[in-house]
């Protein structure tokens, strides 16, 4: 019997035509480490998933050819789980967890915990109903799971007694980088998250500051507007008006490639809180992978994987001195060799099929 | 009588008033000796008005704004505060600049992402034609014939058509870019493969004269690019033939979205077809 593994792609996966900046970018990564491991490694990609996708999509999505992606309607998924033979399949983070339940039954379930939401949620503003359903989700998920797969070694202390006895295995997150031609570095890139909830006005402020006495120092600025009756609204639009300033939003992962080719640093603006410190951070990511080194002022859960940091992280409110010397240190080169580093780890990691290891018989 | 004659008579090439708007605190700006002047905006809504002047853009409300809808329109753009309003008036669509409105600096403007194909050079041509004073290229024409409002239209209505959310960079095939932005239904758009430093980023949108569809061979494309072709056929043509066109141009398959027309004139239907390669 040939071993199956079926990532499902919570987004669409990377063969679906034109991609945006993050499109199933884990699900990705997690298919081409299978693939050294399993005889088959399939995305399953739900239908009601697609059509969501399709709609912000706007225009095509070319249905792939490619004889790797299953796409199935969420109702038919337990037919489907029962007809096949036993196979494994990961999901990421739980918000398929019923579907999870019915794999459980004939197969083998990782939990891929990509993010601690339960830190994100409060802080995004959710509702305790939704907090208290994201917790049973969540138990559920390790309970049926037979392996669980956390971000780092800090997302696994977070877990802590939660993972006792399971099944860990440390999975960091390392998408691929998108190959694009070389192209001089001048530009500075300003970006993140544009939460809602929380207050980054410090860090646009200190932007404002830092470019009105650096005109000379052209800066991408990368989020969607805010909406006007947001607190960060007006702190937005001073940076928009600023000459130096090209604001951008949403690129496509070509784009977004070749945008960050053309920046010799990035400052993420995330908030200093505790969600952030144990989040994501996927543009801190794509930005170390792509060679730019990178201050925030909050760490991110892959911290404990790098020896030296890529750049600057401050466990303080970045001050416009704070930019400067990151830019001057970046011009001149000074985090080139963290980054070499930083990225042989990323591609260690994107290497290396230890998640999947002892999966198969 | 045809209204709609009486009405193009009214707001449309000949006769009518040239409003022009300035900040009282400011000299008259010597433009043209036909302006007539002001700085209360409420004189900007009279009747007999065929085309706007507008020396001090951010001093105008929303609502005043709203009727360089129905007006050609030319800006006059002779300091920063002014420059970096226009923009985001126009990036956000809160105004619409079509091929009869312009934007005259007298000291130069630098290279703005949509206001640079508005630049004129020469504002009493401008004034003296109510707006007329660009020319389109070959079939494309046609649309010198329509009136500011019907651009106005052509726009609400390519507002319907749903763009992939995401942050566009446009090219401009052929010499028609005065279109664009009536057209072309995303705010914040950046042009590249005009220099500046977004030159060489892969363009997600092309912008095509489809007489020029052959020239979208030559192109390389790295990502799925959608096309958009404002065209003017001889009425009765069949619109498919610019499909084929399009299809023909090059190996990749190539998916019709949407073909907006806008009616006929000058003895051909004009419109707007809104497709994609996908790779």
């Amino acid at each position: 019997m040939i071993s199956t593994c079926y990532v499902v792609a919570n987004t669409l996966p990377p063969n679906f035509g034109w991609q945006m900046r993050a499109r199933g970018l884990r699900a990705a990564q997690l298919v081409s480490q299978a693939r050294a491991v399993f005889d088959e490694v399939r995305y399953l990609l739900f239908l009601e998933r697609f059509h969501t996708l399709h709609r912000d999509r706007g225009f095509a999505i070319l249905a792939p050819a490619q004889a790797d992606t299953t796409m199935i309607s969420l109702d038919a998924f337990e037919a489907f789980a029962e007809r096949i033979e036993p196979a494994t399949f990961v999901f990421t983070q739980n918000e398929f967890v019923e579907k999870a339940a019915i794999a459980a039954e004939r197969h083998t379930v990782i939990y891929d915990i990509l993010s601690l939401r339960e830190l994100s949620l409060p802080l995004s503003g959710a509702s305790e109903d939704e907090i208290r359903q994201f917790q049973v989700h969540h138990a559920k998920m390790l309970k049926i799971a037979s392996r669980t797969m956390v971000n780092g070694d800090k997302a696994r202390a977070f877990l802590g007694d939660k993972l006792k006895g399971k099944d860990v295995v440390v999975a960091p997150f390392s998408p691929p980088p998108m190959e694009v031609s070389p192209r001089p570095r001048t530009h500075l890139l300003f970006g993140g998250p544009l939460p809602r909830w929380a207050d980054v006005t410090p860090i646009f402020r200190t932007m404002s500051a830092y470019l009105a006495q650096a005109p000379e120092t052209p800066t991408i600025m990368l989020a969607p507007e805010g909406q006007t009756e947001d607190a960060n609204a007006l702190e937005y639009c001073a940076l928009w008006l600023m000459a130096n300033v090209t604001p951008m939003w949403n690129l496509s992962a070509l784009n977004d490639a070749e945008i960050l080719a053309m920046c010799f640093g990035y400052v993420e603006w995330a908030p200093l809180d505790e969600g952030r410190a144990h989040g994501m951070s996927l543009r801190t990511l794509q930005a170390v992978a792509a060679g730019v080194p990178v201050l925030h002022q909050v760490g991110t859960a892959l911290d404990l994987l790098w020896d030296t940091f890529p750049g600057e992280r401050l466990d303080a409110p970045i001050t416009p001195a704070d930019v400067a010397r990151f830019v001057e240190k970046a011009k001149a080169g000074d985090y080139d060799e963290a980054v070499s580093a930083a990225q042989a780890v990323l591609n260690h990691h994107r290497g290396t099929p230890q998640p999947f290891e002892g999966l198969t018989r | 009588m045809d209204m709609r004659v009486g009405h193009q008579t009214r707001a449309g090439v000949k006769g009518g008033v040239v409003a022009g708007f300035h900040d009282a605190g400011r000299a008259t700006p010597s433009l043209a000796p036909d302006i007539v002047w002001s700085n209360d905006e409420n004189a900007l809504y009279a009747a007999d008005i065929s085309a706007f002047v507008i020396a001090d853009c951010r001093l105008l409300s929303d609502l005043t704004l709203a009727l360089t809808v129905g007006r050609p329109t030319l800006f006059l753009i002779d300091n920063p505060t002014d420059l970096a309003h226009l923009h985001i008036l126009q990036t956000n669509r809160e105004i619409v600049l079509t091929p009869l409105d312009g934007i005259y600096a007298p000291a130069g403007l630098p290279p703005v992402d949509g206001l640079r194909e508005h630049v004129i050079i020469d504002p009493e041509a401008w004034i003296l034609g109510r707006g007329r004073a660009g020319v389109l290229p070959g079939a494309l024409r046609a649309f010198h014939s329509l009136t500011k409002a019907n651009f106005g239209e052509f726009a609400r209505k390519g507002s319907s058509i749903v763009m992939p959310n995401v942050q566009q960079f446009w090219r401009l095939v052929g010499e028609h870019g005065v279109l664009a932005q009536t057209l072309m239904p995303t705010p914040r758009m950046i042009r590249v493969g005009v220099g500046g430093p977004f030159n060489g980023v892969t363009p997600t949108l092309i912008f095509v004269d489809p007489r020029l569809a052959g020239a979208l061979q030559a192109i390389t494309l790295r990502q799925s690019t959608i096309v958009i072709a404002p065209f003017a056929v001889p009425i009765g043509d069949a619109v498919d033939s610019l499909f084929a066109d399009f299809v023909d141009a090059r190996t990749e398959p190539f998916h019709l979205h949407d073909v907006l027309t806008f009616g006929d004139r000058d003895g051909t239907t004009i419109g707007c077809l809104y497709g994609e390669y996908i790779l």
